[in-house]
């Protein structure tokens, strides 16, 4: 039921790479849930998320310090060894403070030359995406959908097309539609007991990231209708919430682990994850300006809104908490990562007092998800929920 | 069990005059704040990146918790000299670590917070920062610095202002004016946190009051340009030892007339060890350049090459690019072209380093330490590519690892170990040894 999606994810690069030979088209890959891949799809490019891998870093190091989230170096090491090669451009999102410098260390240790005229560049490699740190308040939405039209020109001068705003509404109906499928998904999941795992949930939705949108609902599609006929129903577990850091094939291990110790994890706040989906596009508003709503509805960790009085990321975690019944609280923090670090202690404090649910911390390095010490923690955190 | 040694540490020595007046700055500037605040009038509490010309238009007596987390990391409870007394950014961190923030966090907000949770704020160096009316904080130069903030706020019930500064990574951002689109954007940020301060407390936005004030911040600017281009002097008059403590008037009270006049006491004083070539040590041999903020709680290992005749010259961690000429016909807007153009914040590694290198010419650099701020993400990054760029053209550099304002962190003897192999290594390159 799940093979489709494990094997693109398995072979993403592979995918990219027959899919640009196939269509003779440009393929992009970008940082960040907040990045509008829906421009890129309008113009006829395959976007494609950028992710780590298993093997351990060989490039990076020396270059991008140790003290520093360990999957953004991943990243550019599969760059300097040319690993995505095969990519025409690249975006960088303004995102965490690392990740929003790694354009400076693709270019040097996977340069590539610019196209430009008299020294201004026409078609750049790297790209900068200068998403606002603010995502709500006066003229957030205006200066977003500037820098998107930025993007947008990016994507006409790789594909020597204008775009119109038929386009645009033709990519975002897919879009929409995608959203759709996986709210829908993720709805199944307040079953008791849900008919996949936290950990086939995740499959389906990190493949989407490396395949065409429309191909990944056609899936998507199939297996929503199939999974209430499903033979093999997953074992049911301690209902869990997981919020947790950069979430590619190496750290979703964890869901595994937990799922292995007794927990299944109903619902979550990854980032690499579902933040792009839980909201809707605002069809009714011109296409540039629904994608730039869509971007900036991104609850993401490292963004802050113009509330006096910030609540957002709390607020987020209530919302997709739920109706899902949940037991219990995980959160997984990359090492490093400020942002979640800054804000846990005052997530926990709200999650337990107000939801009344228990909370367990684990922390680590990106490659050390399955470790001894995290089974022997989530198993004990498990034992104590009654 | 065995009491652990305290950490060794020690303020610099100061060379220049004014710079032994900063101590008493500070004090006054802390007591004033405390009176302000006891007559009823609004305080707030800043991040040191924000533009604090809108405080000083606007009646506001801004407090700064990174420069209070720096003080916190060089005083020990009430005024004790004994190092066998923590430190009070060590106290702090250690609250703030009680409470699950991690000890990677970044050592400013580990203390901030931790003041914070501890509730008294008047337990503190200075007596504390008084409880503030708002905070405004700055989207520029790291995550932390709203983090932090929003977490402060929460917790002590305040309105928070988050300031978004588009970040510039166009390279050769110093020659090209920052895009249209920037630089609308950030005016209105600007201009919301006007209107944000005018609601909270009723002070009414004057034109001419910010215009006064950007006179006066404007010609400090210009102050603080040329002390640096007097700074690229042989003999140096003045090294980072003194410019560490002298930052404080200029970045903390920029917009006030005493910034003004303090600094241009100092500009008179540089001019003259200029004149008469007096420089900081009597046989300046090799000089260098401190990269990255310092370990706030032993400021002495700026001094630490001069036993050599080496000197610290520069640091470019507080430049001070020239202002565009005044356009008081359009304050804010001057405010957002200022702060987008030559403010300290998130310029990209690339514009980092180029201006590094520029350094390295116009100061004559013969090596550089680079401060490893294992707590400092934007600092920590560069460091690494920094190193290469520079021995790549033959300027050796040396890395000291540490926080900013905890010194649990760091390992004596291992920096001792580096500098003086360092000071080795650049006098037997320059023929000296």
């Amino acid at each position: 039921m799940f093979e489709k999606f494990q094997r693109v994810i398995e072979n993403r690069h592979q995918v990219a790479k027959e899919w640009k030979e196939t269509t003779g088209r440009p393929v992009m890959g970008y940082f960040c849930c907040v990045f509008p891949e829906e421009v890129l799809y309008a113009a006829g490019i395959l976007p494609v998320r950028i992710v780590g891998s298993n093997e351990p870093i060989e490039a990076t190091d020396g270059h991008m310090t140790p003290y520093g989230c360990t999957f953004c170096r991943k990243c550019v090491d599969l760059a300097a060894r040319g690993v995505y090669d095969y990519l025409d451009a690249v975006f960088v999102s303004n995102t965490c403070d690392l990740a929003s410098n790694i354009d400076y260390w693709w270019r040097e240790l996977a340069p590539r030359e610019d196209v430009t005229i008299a020294d201004v560049p026409v078609r750049q490699y790297i790209n900068f995406y200068n998403y606002p740190q603010k995502i709500t308040g006066k003229n957030a939405l205006s200066y977003t959908m500037n820098e998107i039209r930025g993007i947008q020109q990016v994507a006409e001068r790789y594909t020597r097309t204008f775009l119109s705003e038929d386009d645009l509404r033709r990519s975002l109906e897919v879009y929409r539609e995608h959203g759709r499928l996986m709210r829908e998904l993720h709805e199944i999941r307040k079953q008791v007991p849900p008919p996949l795992t936290g950990y086939e949930a995740w499959m389906v939705e990190y493949s989407g990231l490396f395949m065409p949108k429309d191909e990944h609902n056609r899936l998507l599609a199939d297996l929503i209708h199939s999974l209430s006929d499903r033979p093999d129903k997953p074992v049911p577990g301690t209902r869990l919430y997981l919020s947790a850091s950069a979430a590619d094939e190496v750290t979703a291990d964890l869901i595994r682990l937990i799922e292995e110790c007794g927990g299944q994890v109903v619902s979550e706040d990854i980032s690499v994850h579902s933040s792009f989906y839980w909201s809707e596009y605002a069809m009714d508003r011109p296409p540039l300006e629904a994608v730039a709503r869509h971007s900036l509805s991104v609850p993401c960790a490292r963004s802050t809104t113009s509330d006096p009085f910030q609540d957002m990321r709390y607020q987020h975690i209530r919302k997709t908490m739920a109706d899902y019944r949940i037991q219990g609280v995980i959160f997984y923090i990359l090492l490093q990562c400020e942002c979640r670090a800054s804000e846990f202690p005052y997530l926990k404090e709200k999650i337990q007092s107000e939801m009344d649910v228990p909370v367990l911390l684990l922390d680590g390095d990106y490659f050390g998800v399955g470790s001894e010490k995290n089974r022997t923690q989530i198993q004990a955190f498990l034992e104590m929920i009654p | 069990m065995e009491q652990n040694k305290p950490v060794v540490t020690a303020a610099s020595t100061k060379s220049i005059e004014m710079a032994k007046k900063v101590w008493p700055f500070i004090k006054e500037d802390y007591a004033r704040g405390h009176q302000w605040k006891k007559e009823g009038k609004p305080v707030v509490w800043s991040c040191a990146l924000v533009e604090k010309e809108l405080y000083y238009a606007m009646d506001v007596y801004p407090f700064f918790p990174e420069q209070f987390a720096a003080l916190c990391a060089v005083r020990r409870k009430g005024g004790s000299r004994d190092p066998n007394v923590e430190k009070e950014g060590v106290r702090l961190a250690r609250i703030a670590e009680q409470h699950g923030y991690p000890t990677y966090l970044c050592g400013y907000h580990r203390v901030g917070i931790g003041y914070v949770i501890h509730g008294d704020l008047d337990d503190a160096p200075l007596g504390g920062m008084p409880r503030p009316d708002f905070m405004v904080t700055s989207s520029t130069a790291c995550d932390v610095r709203y983090k932090w903030f929003e977490d402060m706020a929460r917790r002590l019930n305040v309105p928070l202002f988050v300031l978004d500064r588009p970040e510039r990574h166009e390279f050769g951002f110093i020659t090209r004016r920052p895009e249209q689109r920037a630089l609308q954007y950030y005016k209105t940020q600007l201009e919301d946190c006007l209107s944000f301060i005018e609601r909270l407390t009723g002070h009414r936005y004057d034109a001419d009051k910010l215009n006064e004030v950007l006179d006066w911040s404007y010609r400090l600017n210009e102050l603080a340009q040329e002390i640096l281009e007097l700074r690229r002097a042989v003999p140096c008059p003045m090294s980072c030892a003194d410019e560490f403590t002298l930052m404080y008037p200029w970045m903390y009270k920029p917009g006030t007339r005493e910034a003004y006049e303090f600094y241009r006491e100092l500009r008179d004083e540089i001019r003259d060890r200029v004149q008469n070539k007096i420089g900081v040590i009597p046989e300046e041999k090799f000089r260098l350049m401190w990269i990255g903020l310092p370990n706030w709680f032993n400021m002495a290992v700026m001094n630490y090459f001069e036993k050599y005749g080496g000197i610290f010259v520069r640091s470019p961690e507080y430049r001070a690019l020239p202002y565009p000429a005044r356009t008081p016909d359009d304050p804010v807007g001057e405010l957002a072209y200022r702060y987008l153009f030559a403010g300290y914040g998130a310029y990209g590694m690339l514009n980092n380093i180029d201006e590094i290198l520029k350094d390295v010419v116009d100061y004559r650099i013969d090596g550089a330490v680079l401060s490893y701020l294992i707590t400092c993400r934007p600092h920590a990054f560069r460091q690494g590519e920094v190193k290469h760029v520079l021995e790549d053209r033959g300027i050796p550099t040396v890395s000291v690892e540490g926080d900013l304002v905890d010194e649990r962190s760091y390992a004596e003897a291992q920096v001792k170990n580096r500098l003086d192999a360092m000071a080795e290594m650049i006098l037997k390159k320059k023929g000296i040894l």
